[in-house]
């Protein structure tokens, strides 16, 4: 029974801990304009997800090695230090937008401005950093943020005709109102959010963190194949909403309080007052994430002592990187820079730089001496891995154009 | 790697590949020290030539500051990390059994995922770093000293 307990809690913890601002953002900004035409992108973003975190989760549970030092030993230095750099600054956006997106929610319920929260909120993810267990963290975000389950609520509240809402969804073309090149835009910056580079850094360092060993490997199968697609279903609930409230009245999603307005329509003052909490909980979480990922991929790439399951003093060059990120996200989020057009670029970068996070996991997936003869992945699982590899290099290959072509996707 | 602990480059040529495929498993390798501590990465390798045989092998694990960017022909920053590093090394110890940035090969334990060396971290110049952010920042700090809380 404690068993079965443990399980749904990470199952639960899972969904919450999914949704971040890049999925709330780029969730609600395509409802809103391309109405539920780039819906299959989200799926086909959590499959990707699925694959391979439950990769870097197996690899981590059965040879104790997080994604980051594959990465090296992989692709060489010099390739890792590529990756290296590129994954720490778009992590750094990453986190500015999640420190952002925590400060508007609170400013949303205390109506002050959002940049004079924002030291503060650099603080408690700091001292959340410094103080709070792994696991303790990550249950108390991670069920917190099921709060955003109200987005599903809402839809149900709605009253969609719903064969018209999958009909919809299963026909996607490109609105008249839009070209080719923002529809490709929003798509990659939708695959983005769903594939985030730091939630494999995080997934597969927690493991280590967790103490994980090849009896975990059950849980590890069920958290990911339950919990990241029933989170893609909480995104595609953000995209519904918005797609059956804000399009028809042709409202644009370009601030986060915006993405609440379908909830609060809706459900009313209670469902905003959830939702409120919802969000706070989905951006401090994934702050928390983006900040332990920047110590992980820096320790990890060095061959540092890393991690929170002991005290900082056995690990304390990667607290003081920890920090220093914090630190250096909330002064970039104090210049004022918009927290909906840092989310953007974050997640659209993200995409770019996948392949090179994601190739390492596969080769050693696939390594027996590694994860052991009978754990290597099977041949349908490398079929499906190979074709996301293929589609993240032209995704990468796509990206910087299309940012170009269409100026950001305005 | 069955025989982790045969680093000779072999006389019979069709085995060679293998142990050349060997060397390159341990670049870049995570290490651990004898109480299991992560103490940095194979950053490089030392070949020696053997004056009676001829015979190239493997005498050294490097790692350390500088050594990477050494081998990634980074020299000028190699000697600055390096310089940089005895800055912050304030306390040398004389007694080592080796330098700083070298591991003999001989105490190099098993090699898979991770490489056990028979050192202690302290004695490493990867861990210099550490100590002086240590002293230097973390431990003023209140609560760097325990666990976090369960």
């Amino acid at each position: 029974m404690k068993k079965v307990l443990g399980v749904a809690l990470g199952v639960l913890t899972a969904i919450g801990g999914f949704v971040d601002m890049g999925d709330l953002v780029a969730n609600a900004e395509t409802g809103a304009r391309f109405d539920m035409n780039l819906a299959w992108v989200v799926i086909v973003g959590v499959i990707g997800i699925v694959v391979y975190a439950e990769m870097s989760g197996r690899v981590a549970a059965l040879c104790g090695r997080p994604v980051f030092d594959l990465v090296r030993e992989r692709l060489g230095p010099r390739f890792g230090m590529a990756n290296l750099l590129a994954s720490f600054f778009i992590n750094m956006l990453t986190l500015t937008a999640e420190i952002a997106g925590v400060a508007l929610s609170l400013s949303l319920v205390s109506s002050v401005n959002y940049l004079f929260l924002i030291p503060f909120v650099a603080f408690l993810v700091w001292l959340v950093c410094w103080r709070m267990s792994f696991v303790m963290m990550e249950r108390i975000f991670g069920l917190l943020g099921l709060c955003l389950v109200v987005f599903a609520v809402t839809v149900w509240k709605i009253g969609p005709d719903w064969n018209q809402l999958f009909s919809d969804a299963a026909h996607p073309h490109v609105p008249h109102s839009e070209t080719v090149f923002t529809y490709a835009y929003f798509g990659i910056a939708l695959f983005g959010a769903a594939m985030t580079p730091y939630e494999v850094f995080f997934f597969s360092s927690g493991a280590v963190e967790d103490g994980w060993t090849r009896k975990d490997l059950g849980e590890n199968k069920i958290n990911v194949l339950i919990g990241f697609p029933l989170g893609a279903a909480l995104s595609l609930a953000i995209m519904a909403s918005t797609h059956l409230l804000l399009a028809p009245r042709h409202i644009s999603v370009d601030q986060l309080s915006q993405v609440a307005l379908p909830v609060a329509s809706a459900v009313g003052r209670l469902g905003l007052a959830v939702v409120i909490i919802g969000i706070f909980a989905a951006t401090f979480g994934a702050a928390l994430e983006t900040s332990l990922s920047a110590g992980y991929v820096v320790a990890q790439y060095l061959g540092w002592p890393w991690g929170k399951h002991s005290a900082p003093r056995t690990a304390s060059r990667f607290h003081v990187v920890v920090m220093m990120s914090i630190i250096a996200a909330a002064l970039f989020g104090l210049t004022g820079v918009d927290p909906v057009k840092v989310t953007e670029y974050s997640i659209v970068l993200s995409a770019a730089a996948l392949p090179l996070t994601y190739f390492p996991i596969l080769v050693i997936a696939n390594d027996p001496r590694y994860v052991g003869p009978e754990h290597t992945n099977g041949r349908f699982l490398n079929a499906v891995a190979s074709v996301y590899l293929v589609i993240l290099v032209l995704v990468a290959i796509a990206t910087i154009p299309l940012m170009i072509i269409t100026k950001g996707g305005s | 790697m069955s025989e982790a602990s045969d680093w000779r480059v072999p006389d019979n040529p069709t085995s060679a590949g293998r142990v050349l495929h060997a060397t390159l498993d341990l670049l870049d390798r995570q290490l651990r020290d004898r109480n299991g501590k992560l103490c940095g990465n194979v950053d490089d390798l030392e070949i020696t030539r053997d004056e009676e045989t001829g015979q190239m092998f493997i005498s050294a694990i490097l790692c350390g500051p500088g050594v990477l960017a050494y081998r990634m022909g980074r020299r000028r920053l190699g000697r600055w990390l390096e310089e940089a590093n005895r800055r912050v090394h304030d306390t040398p110890r004389h007694h080592e059994p080796f330098e700083r940035t070298r591991i003999p090969i001989e105490l190099a334990g098993q090699v898979g995922p991770t490489i056990d060396v028979a050192v202690d971290i302290d004695d490493l110049a990867t861990h210099d770093m550490e100590r002086w952010t240590l002293t230097h920042v973390i431990r003023h700090i209140p609560g760097s000293g325990s666990r976090a809380n369960q």
